[in-house]
Parts: structure tokens; C-alpha cells; sequence
């Protein structure tokens, strides 16, 4: 099983956060330097990006027909 | 303008990303339309509530969301809840997620993985496949996840980490299947 630890540990987590765009300049920074200079963070970063990659591109669209618009449209007219 | 111009200029033009969501969560064509049209009445219906210029795909979100928590999925399907193999300890969901590369960026790029994704995703319990929806295929902050689904920010961030950790594992096992270590 292989060793994390306490710092690695705390980045993976800030890793999500930067991903989803949830952490302030001064802590993406920080996930920045750490993950130039530590091969398992950057590794971290690596395989979390490359997952958040995946779904947003596989996932096969589905689109509102004109049709189904077109019904919306009207019902709401003939209210 | 009126509320029937204020309905196409702001709420139509999400139905796309609407009908989406609403067929992820339904999985079937008829009822993602069913829901899609309920929740764009209900919307017009509601349109005094909703402020111009606002965040009305967000406004609508919740709106479907919560047509299909309360009408489609009460009166059409039993509730689901979450599997009892996804409340394995998380420490041991990261140690496995952990000790395996995933990097199936060329098999998506040359369009073989779209169904493995799809498949993952709609066999995530409701809970989980609805925040990996509003975060990584519509983009929608913590915060607006929180308040579409009316949850706390927290529990936002524990579905979505322990949501990808089992997709991260099925698709390991994807990887697995097509040669990849």
C-alpha cells in the first residue's frame, strides 16, 4: 500500500477543489508549485484532470428536440 | 417585456442542457420530455419569482430537479437509494482509485470510450450521478450545485469525490479489459 503523506494527502484534496474551480489565486498557486517539485502530486493532478477530461468529453449529449420546443412554446402562448 | 418573451429570451434557450440532465436522470426519452415540459411550465407558471439578467439556468435546474424528486419520481419510479457497496470506507476507495493510472484521453479523442462513460455514469445512484451532471458536464460552481439540489456545500464536495472514485474504479476496470495497466 503505498505510503501518502500528510502534505500529499492535503493536496489531493485542494487537487479537486483547483479542478472544479473552486480555490482562491493564493492556494491554486500553492497546488502549482507543490505539483511541479512532487512526482505523486503532479501524478495526482495528472490522473484527476485526465478522469474530469474523460466524463466531460464521453458523455454522449442528448438535445431538446425543435418539436419538444416548439410544444413549450406553445402552451406557454396558449396560457 | 412581458413574461412570455422573458420566458424565450432567458429559460428556452437552456432546454438543451435541460433535457440533458433530465435524460441522465430518467434514462428514457418519453419521460426527460415529460419532465422537461413540466419543469418549463412550472417555471413560466413561477416566472414573478425568477429575476431578470439572474441565473436562470441554475433557477431551472432546481426546478426540474425538484419535479423530478417530487412528481416523476414519486408517482413513476421507487425511490432509489444509495447501494450499499458504494458506502465502503472512502480511505479504501482512494487507496484502490490510487494505485491505478487512468489515462484513456486517446481512446476517448478517437471516440471509443463514449459508451463506457455513459454507462458508468447512469450506474451511479442518483445521488452521485447528479452532482458529476451539474459539475463536469454543465459546469455549475459548489454553490449553485448546493443550492440546486439544497444540500450543503459540504456534502456537495464529499458526492462528487466519492462519485468519481467509482467511476475512476469502473473505468479501471475498462482499462483493464482493453490491455491497459
Amino acid at each position: 500500500m503505498r505510503a501518502i503523506n500528510h502534505s500529499c494527502k492535503e493536496i489531493k484534496t485542494k487537487i479537486e477543489l483547483y479542478l472544479d474551480g473552486e480555490l482562491d489565486r493564493y492556494s491554486k498557486q500553492e497546488v502549482d508549485n507543490i505539483i511541479s517539485e512532487c512526482p505523486f502530486c503532479k501524478n495526482e493532478f495528472e490522473n484527476q484532470s485526465s478522469l474530469k477530461q474523460i466524463i466531460h468529453i464521453g458523455l454522449k449529449r442528448k438535445e431538446c428536440t425543435d418539436h419538444l420546443k416548439m410544444n413549450i412554446v406553445n402552451k406557454i402562448r396558449g396560457l | 417585456m412581458n413574461d412570455q418573451e422573458l420566458f424565450e429570451k432567458e429559460l428556452l434557450p437552456h432546454a438543451d442542457a435541460l433535457y440533458n440532465f433530465a435524460f441522465h436522470l430518467t434514462y428514457n426519452e418519453a419521460d426527460a420530455n415529460d419532465l422537461v415540459q413540466e419543469a418549463y411550465l412550472k417555471a413560466f407558471k413561477y416566472i414573478h419569482h425568477y429575476e431578470a439578467g439572474t441565473n436562470a439556468k441554475a433557477w431551472l435546474f432546481r426546478i426540474l430537479k425538484n419535479t423530478f424528486i417530487n412528481d416523476y419520481r414519486k408517482s413513476v419510479k421507487q425511490p432509489k437509494t444509495i447501494d450499499y457497496q458504494e458506502l465502503v470506507d472512502i480511505h479504501m476507495e482512494d487507496e484502490i482509485a490510487s494505485s491505478h493510472q487512468l489515462d484513456l484521453r486517446d481512446d476517448i479523442f478517437n471516440g471509443t470510450l463514449g459508451d463506457e462513460i455513459t454507462i458508468a455514469l447512469n450506474s451511479l445512484s442518483i445521488e452521485y450521478k447528479t452532482v458529476i451532471l451539474l459539475c463536469d458536464i454543465e459546469g455549475f460552481s459548489y454553490e449553485e450545485i448546493s443550492k440546486i439540489l439544497e444540500i450543503p456545500i459540504g456534502t456537495v464536495r464529499s458526492r462528487l469525490h466519492r462519485a468519481r472514485n467509482i467511476l475512476k474504479e469502473k473505468l479501471n476496470t475498462y482499462a483493464s479489459s482493453m490491455g491497459y495497466k
